[in-house]
């Protein structure tokens, strides 16, 4: 029995700290997309020393979009940091298995709720960034079609490639958004349940005197 | 360990520590308390007779009496119990 919930534990942190890594990856992902749309508009700008509508404004919505993104990348950084110390083995207790479970839960328990406030953040982040992929996929699927009739290997190659990272990112993001939502939903059943079993344990701490 | 605990938590984290006697140093490090908090709650334990305090060559050690026994397995057993009630989380 014990060991079953160790066995649901370890498979749990594994799936949540996957999760934590597939975030970090469309983020950063999301980051250099932005990063190369800017390098490639602001460019011609530099070159003809004007600035050129409607690129500079779309340039100027993505860099504000990246400070966001970057932000979304850095928590996730920052979350996977500490998870790797939640994630490191029970030190070891005199009654073994059952004591390492309950202290892998209590450490769960204190990393959602320090965590809670930015996993909201991360799952508004995913959901905004995988919608707005899967938009940019969709507005290129008309271009998409002309190019596969009458565009050259290369540009065919080129918008493919545009296109799949476009809706790969965005039903990632859309994903991500998903799951994190279910993994709060499952600690915050839990959350709700160690408070019935605070008052309990106060009842015993208040009957031991 | 570190992060948001309730007080509950942490009296367990004190008591499964103090199994093996344990200066008051040792014990606000490995819960990451700062001085006032780890007295306090000491205190609240020895108060409860949760925990005892004696003097072992110069040192002040804390030590998890038979007392706290029905505290920590009321602990463990709610605590599993929450974690197995309930679907898990699964990518």
């Amino acid at each position: 029995m014990i060991n079953e919930t160790l066995n649901r534990l370890t498979g749990e942190m594994r799936s949540f700290n996957s999760l934590i890594i597939m975030n970090i990856t469309g983020a950063g992902l999301a980051v250099a997309m932005g990063m190369a749309f800017v390098v490639r508009n602001v460019h011609p700008m530099v070159a003809a020393r004007t600035i050129i509508w409607p690129e500079a404004a779309m340039v100027a919505l993505v860099v504000a979009g990246g400070v966001l993104l970057f932000r979304w990348f850095l928590t996730g950084v920052e979350m996977m940091d500490e998870y790797q110390d939640v994630r490191e083995k029970s030190s070891g207790h005199e009654n073994g298995a059952e004591e390492s479970a309950t202290e892998l839960i209590v450490k769960n328990m204190a990393f959602y709720r320090d965590h809670r406030e930015s996993m909201n953040g991360l799952i508004l982040g995913s959901l905004v960034t995988g919608a707005f992929f899967l938009l940019s996929a969709t507005s290129q699927v008309r271009y998409l079609f002309s190019v596969l009739g009458s565009g050259t290997p290369f540009e065919v190659a080129f918008i493919l490639v545009g296109f799949s990272l476009c809706l790969v990112l965005g039903v990632a993001g859309v994903y991500i958004s998903y799951m994190f939502r279910r993994y709060e939903a499952t600690w915050d059943r839990r959350l709700q349940e160690s408070r019935e079993a605070e008052k309990r344990l106060g009842e015993l701490l208040e009957g031991s005197s | 360990m570190k992060g948001k605990r309730t007080l509950y938590e942490i009296y367990w984290e004190i008591l499964t520590y103090c199994r093996a006697p344990r200066t008051f140093t040792s014990i606000i490090h490995r819960c990451s308390l700062n001085s006032d908090i780890g007295q306090e709650h000491i205190g609240f334990l020895l108060g409860k007779g949760f925990l005892s305090r004696y003097e072992d060559e110069g040192s002040n050690l804390h030590r998890t009496t038979d007392k706290a026994v029905p505290y920590l397995d009321a602990f463990r057993e709610m605590y599993l119990e929450l974690y197995s009630r309930g679907p898990e989380f699964k990518l």
